[in-house]
């Protein structure tokens, strides 16, 4: 089992779940979230007055899939949430020790 | 004025049941009742709610066994003798074993014994024993503590209420503790109890505590939450006195609320909140009025407003009758009402709620109301407003949005207390956020469509625009000019534009940004929205806003508002333009329209652009390399290239006009999304005459050649022109400026130097090579010195990054340094 974490553009989200969705992924964490990377924060200045945005917003999916569905999703992520401009986000892909329904203490695929 | 009417479900037939099974449990009790005890000093008293014969059917029995010096063992057997038998029949039996100084000295210092004890009744035993407790708890605990036990209720109250408001209990309410339940309920009884000793509603009504049409409603109310608590007990089968969302469909569905479920659950939860709600007002008004007995010496008054006082510490209206007749007497109690934050006196404000005004209101009493909005504690006014009824007298639209509810985890108040949260919130944004306020510029329009931008929820889908048709005529009837009334329908069907642009847009397309700019038109309407977004959306619940969001919506406000107050859109009658040509050309030209870059429509009158058009269409349909539109204006000419777009394109197009000694006086480069390119340039001819032929014939080489290497090479080889010959000899002034904060979607590069044959061309070769895609170029040419203005973004169509720009300035100095070598000193 595999955890992928997808930093992605807020206005990507959307497309991002469906095109997910498309292939048979039904179950994700989202959350808001807020940092930089190569992509600074930037200024905006309006009527002399200097509006300072360190971190910069974005969207965090976090998903747990068996290792051989990876490529796929990755894929997938890339695919939707591309624009080319800088800023698009990064995937990263870590390993899961175990996975635990709460609800009925099943484990493993079956929790997942 | 009209009361909450309330239409419940079958709540009369939930008072026999708990009033029955009460009385079973008395029977029981009675029957279990030993007989070794007969007569002894013992006796059964029913406290709590089995007190109040309020059982329903997972209730708790309170009992309290009160006896005098008997032993202990005997205590105990009969004690297990009842106990253990209603334990048996699954009833939750909670009780103590005291005797008289014991259970009062107790309850001096337990409020929960102490309020317990005030519906005590005796079940079985000693009747002189029971009486005595009932003479010694009044004389003991209550006579000359009113003031305290008011103190404590009050305590106990808040502290309960701190916990039950928070916003999942608006979704899934107490019915028991949650505000306007039947804890609440209990303390408006227990406030009259203790302080007039008064019983009942029945009571409150003849002392002049409460009206006729108080009682009513007040008796409805908790009339339905008893019977909901017993619907919600047999159903879980437990003692559940939480709404959870689980319960609501089936419930709304049994209790005839129609069985469309959704539809259901939003009416049913209206009747809870709307029940809630009566119970609430009605507590709270109790507490005020007491606390104004308890506060103030009767003779406090001081005058606030011609026919208006203050009279302990409230708001009190001199002249009743008045007000009925007068709107602008009766508005202007709210209107003060909004200044000072002060409550209505308990007088007022039950005239207010029996009577109803008998006049229409005009034009101008409206707009007393509209102005009381824009007062600090305009939500305080507004829900007295509410209480009293006169919100319906002035918008008879709420009556529906009284408690409407929404079926989802995102919309936590119901409707009409969300309109008022709205307007609070914009008071409290206007002291977090003043810096664009001014921008405001007509407050009352923006409190206006806060009270009113939901105003048609709930009735089907587009409530942004069938409210805005709404929110026009309610704004006209309130006596605002047509064009406010413009302003307020604006804001209510665009309320959703903002926050959906700025979450699913990407922010960095300036056709994203203009294209919202565009549908603002100005500052001030944009402010507007701005704010207004916020505040909906703090007003919605705890999903709604954060920091987060926050920050994209202050993005679009800020990269909006520079359009408009600094860039293209920044004329206001740009915007207006803009749509009637957009319309004029789209029926011309159909979807060719949709595929234009943003303010392409703006950048040349409009028979230029329908020229510019007609040859587009006609590129489109028959291909070849290029076509090119020359023509003359104003000593000047303009020269329109269109031609697939290609890496290097504008450089080599100002190579061609160089070869003819043609200047360049600006260029404006359109990609269109289907990447054809629409190169404008203004050129003129140092003497006069072009021969466009030449020209075209240039152009068509340069752009079939393989490299530019044969360009170059003619540009170098390329004799100046007598006309341009004499100049005198200095050091060459070269400057290059970049800028990357005056534009939110360009750097600007700004180059100073000396004009030189073929410069433009090899300056634009240059930042292609970089690479960057040179977007607009503005070209002036000053004596002998050339001013070129490029507005540039990278391949990808952003601004490039700060760290690039010293670079990329080295780069073109060095590049313009060879471009025009220092003269040596000698010459």
């Amino acid at each position: 089992m595999k955890k992928i974490e997808a930093i992605i553009k807020p206005f990507k989200l959307e497309e991002v779940k469906e095109a997910l969705a498309g292939i048979g992924i039904k179950g994700m964490t989202v959350s808001e979230v807020k940092g930089f990377g190569r992509q600074k924060g930037h200024r905006e200045i309006y009527r002399g007055a200097e509006y300072i945005v360190d971190f910069l917003p974005k969207v965090k999916i976090e998903l747990v899939v068996e290792a051989d569905q990876v490529e796929k999703v990755v894929e997938t992520i890339i695919n939707s949430a591309r624009t080319g401009k800088i800023g698009d986000g990064k995937i990263f892909i870590l390993p899961v020790e175990e996975a635990i329904r709460i609800r009925t203490g099943e484990r493993g695929r079956e929790a997942v | 004025m009209a009361g909450e009417r309330l239409e419940l479900a079958p709540a009369g037939i939930a008072r026999p049941r708990v009033l029955a099974r009460a009385k079973e449990v008395d029977q029981l009790i009675r029957r279990l009742y030993p007989l070794e005890l007969k007569r002894k000093p013992f006796c059964v008293v029913a406290i709590g709610g089995y007190g109040q014969r309020a059982l329903c059917p997972h209730s708790d029995i309170d009992l309290l066994f009160l006896h005098h010096d008997l032993e202990e063992d005997l205590l105990s057997r009969a004690v297990q003798s009842i106990v253990y038998r209603l334990w048996d029949r699954r009833f939750d039996v909670g009780y103590r074993i005291c005797t008289l100084e014991e259970v009062l000295s107790d309850a001096l210092n337990d409020l929960s014994l102490f309020t317990a004890l005030l519906n005590m009744r005796l079940v079985a035993g000693k009747r002189v024993l029971f009486q005595k407790l009932a003479s010694l708890f009044e004389e003991r605990l209550i006579s000359g503590r009113r003031k305290e036990i008011f103190e404590v209720l009050k305590e106990a109250r808040q502290k309960r209420l701190s916990f039950y408001q928070e916003d999942a209990f608006l979704l899934e309410p107490h019915l028991k503790e949650g505000l306007g339940g039947f804890r609440d309920f209990q303390f408006l009884l227990w406030a009259a109890r203790v302080l007039f000793g008064l019983q009942q509603l029945k009571d409150m009504e003849k002392a002049g505590l409460i009206t006729a049409g108080e009682r009513a409603s007040l008796k409805a109310a908790s009339d339905f939450l008893l019977f909901l608590r017993e619907e919600l007990h047999l159903m879980a089968g437990r003692k559940e006195d939480r709404l959870y969302f689980e319960y609501q469909p089936t419930l709304a569905v049994k209790l005839g609320y129609g069985l469309e479920v959704e539809t259901a659950i939003e009416k049913f939860m209206t009747s809870v909140y709307r029940a809630m709600n009566i119970i609430r007002e009605g507590t709270e008004a109790l507490f005020d009025h007491v606390e104004m007995i308890l506060g103030h010496r009767p003779e406090d008054r001081k005058y606030l407003a011609p026919g208006l006082e203050i009279l302990s510490g409230r708001i009190h209206l001199l002249f009743r009758e008045q007000a009925l007749l007068d709107p602008s007497y009766l508005l202007r109690i709210f209107l003060y009402q909004a200044e000072t934050g002060l409550k209505l006196h308990h007088l007022t404000r039950t005239f207010l709620k029996e009577k109803t005004p008998l006049k229409k209101f005009s034009g101008f009493e409206g707009r007393i109301f509209t102005k009381l909005l824009t007062k600090p504690y305009a939500y305080q006014a507004l829900k007295s407003l509410r209480e009293t009824g006169v919100l319906l007298y002035v918008l008879p639209e709420f009556e529906r949005l009284l408690g409407l509810t929404q079926f989802d985890i995102y919309h936590t108040h119901p409707l009409d207390e969300h309109l008022f949260l709205t307007v609070a919130e914009l008071h409290k944004l206007k002291e977090e956020e003043p810096d664009f306020w001014p921008f405001v510029k007509d407050e009352e329009v923006l409190f206006l469509a806060a009270l009113l931008h939901d105003i048609t929820k709930g009735e089907g889908p587009g409530h942004a625009k069938s409210g805005a048709k709404k929110a026009y005529n309610i704004a006209l009837r309130l006596g605002f000019s047509p064009q406010q009334a413009r302003e307020v329908s604006k804001l209510v069907a665009q309320h959703l534009l903002m926050i959906e642009t700025a979450l699913r847009r990407d922010l960095t397309e300036e056709k994203v940004v203009i294209d919202f700019a565009r549908e603002m038109g100005d500052v001030s309407h944009l402010t507007r929205l701005y704010y207004l977004t916020m505040a909906d959306s703090r007003a919605t619940g705890p999903s709604a806003w954060n920091e987060w969001k926050a920050a994209l919506v202050k993005e679009l406000y800020l990269k909006a508002a520079k359009l408009l107050s600094e860039g293209e859109l920044a004329k206001k009658e740009t915007v207006n333009e803009l749509l009637k040509r957009e319309e004029i050309l789209k029926e011309e030209f159909g979807s060719l329209i949709d595929n234009l870059p943003p303010c392409y429509l703006l950048h040349a009158p409009l028979e230029e652009i329908r020229d510019e058009l007609f040859l587009l269409k006609d590129y489109k349909r028959e291909k070849g390399a290029f076509r090119l539109l020359v023509k003359r204006l104003n000593g000047v000419y303009r020269a329109v290239v269109i031609t697939q777009d290609r890496p290097g394109l504008f450089a080599r197009l100002t190579g061609a006009f160089a070869l003819h000694h043609l200047d360049i006086r600006s260029a404006r480069i359109f990609t269109l999304t289907d990447g054809t390119v629409l190169d404008v340039f203004e050129v003129a001819a140092p003497y006069g005459e072009i021969w466009w032929e030449e020209v075209r014939k240039t152009i068509a080489q340069i752009l079939s050649a393989e490299k530019d290497e044969e360009l170059e090479r003619r540009l170098k080889d390329l004799k100046p022109l007598v006309c341009s010959l004499r100049r005198p000899e200095k050091e060459p002034e070269i400057h290059v400026q970049l800028d990357n904060i005056q534009s939110d979607f360009f750097t600007i590069v700004e180059i100073f130097a000396p004009d030189k044959q073929g410069l433009l061309y090899f300056l634009a070769k240059a930042l292609y090579k970089w690479p960057v895609n040179i977007e607009r170029a503005f070209i002036s040419n000053r004596a002998d010195l050339a001013s070129d203005v490029f507005y540039v973004r990278t391949l990808e169509g952003e601004k490039l990054s700060d760290e690039e720009l010293p670079d990329l300035k080295a780069y073109l100095e060095g590049l313009l340094k060879e471009l025009c070598p220092a003269k040596t000193k000698n010459s």
